[in-house]
């Protein structure tokens, strides 16, 4: 069997949530269930600030409510935000876009299925990528408030990516009680962040149910923004 | 006064807009200095309405950050007033700047806004 890729480009209408972006285009609407067990990534970019991706596969969140990096063109090695997420045969491929300026903007995503075999199978990684603004002043604002992996539905791995607009931010990592990270300077790249150069922590065990709490600060005297990202491997296939 | 022009549009930012990129400006745009001017996105068939469109104003081409170099100008005052862009911190929901793409959309011979608005999905 040979990979499935799915592509589009659609504008988002203003003040408007698309349900389901693969299912607005007549001609991808065959590729809606995935045609077998795969192997999934998606890549995404946004042509203006203010549109969020969701992305589901059967009842199964990967991607939550996630800011994208602005650009007319994705790069594959970098904009990848979703790389290891197993559909089965049959499951429904939901890319919701949620548009909430006052123009329309252009989603462009590439959905990419591997077809594997039962033993390639692994746990999914679940992504969220946030952009907030970040007070002059502020200090230990909660990034993730709010957010579906806030508190991660099972065991998993928890890797964080940021970046800064500018020089100046400062974040701290907590899982519960344990300080995983004292403050760390976030590197002033003024976009979403790519992996592997804006990994800040790698590799922390957070069992199911436990509070991910990333706290930034900003000592300067005008507002910043904070580019972050959490990657939340799971531990064993749900 | 010291200004900077969009190369793609020419309109004109603030003369700190260098110096204080990713604080005021450019949110977002990556580290080198661009313009944060928005422009139509012609190459690509434009929204249509869905049945949760609340206004066909709605619709259209979508917007870019265009993206172009900017280069350093001396301009009057009241050049500066004429040519400002409007920027990203002025219209963080970009409506402002979509009302006159529209009517840009509207007028442009490229644009398949109005065909689109035609078409319900």
């Amino acid at each position: 069997m040979q990979p499935i890729v799915i592509s589009g480009s659609p504008s988002i209408p203003a003040n408007t949530i698309v349900d389901n972006v693969i299912a607005q285009d007549p001609s991808l609407r065959r590729y809606l269930r995935s045609p077998f067990l795969a192997s999934g990534s998606l890549t995404a970019v946004i042509s203006a600030t203010g549109v969020r991706v969701s992305m589901d596969y059967g009842s199964k969140n990967v991607v939550d409510n996630s800011d994208l990096r602005v650009a007319t063109f994705f790069d594959m090695e970098f904009d990848t935000i979703a790389r290891q997420w197993f559909p089965n045969e049959g499951d429904q491929l939901v890319l919701r876009a949620a548009n909430t300026t006052g123009a329309p903007v252009t989603l462009q995503y590439r959905i990419v299925l591997t077809p594997i075999d039962i033993s390639q199978l692994a746990p999914d990684r679940r992504v969220v990528q946030r952009i907030a603004t970040i007070l002059a002043g502020a200090v230990d604002t909660v990034v993730y408030d709010g957010s579906r992996y806030e508190r991660p539905p099972v065991d998993c791995i928890l890797d964080v990516l940021a970046t800064a607009s500018a020089a100046g931010l400062t974040q701290q990592v907590y899982v519960e009680m344990d300080s995983i990270a004292p403050a760390q300077t976030v590197r002033p790249a003024n976009r979403v962040p790519q992996v592997p150069q804006d990994i800040m922590i790698e590799d922390v065990e957070v069992p199911q149910d436990k509070l991910i709490q990333v706290l930034v600060s900003n000592p300067t005297g005008g507002n910043l923004t904070y580019f972050g990202r959490l990657e939340l491997p799971e531990l064993i296939r749900t | 006064m010291r200004a900077f022009e969009c190369s793609s549009t020419g309109l004109l930012f603030p003369g700190d807009y260098i110096e204080e990129w990713g604080r005021k400006y450019g949110i977002g745009l990556g580290p080198v200095p661009v313009s944060e001017c928005w422009e139509s996105n012609y190459e690509l068939p434009p929204a249509t309405p869905t049945r949760d469109t609340r206004s066909l104003d709605d619709c259209g081409h979508g917007v870019r950050s265009c993206m172009a170099p900017v280069f350093p100008v001396d301009v009057t005052p009241e050049e500066f007033k004429k040519r400002r862009a409007i920027l990203n911190s002025e219209d963080p929901s970009g409506a402002l700047r979509w009302e006159i793409l529209r009517r840009k959309q509207d007028e442009n011979p490229r644009s398949q806004r109005a065909t689109a608005l035609a078409i319900r999905s």
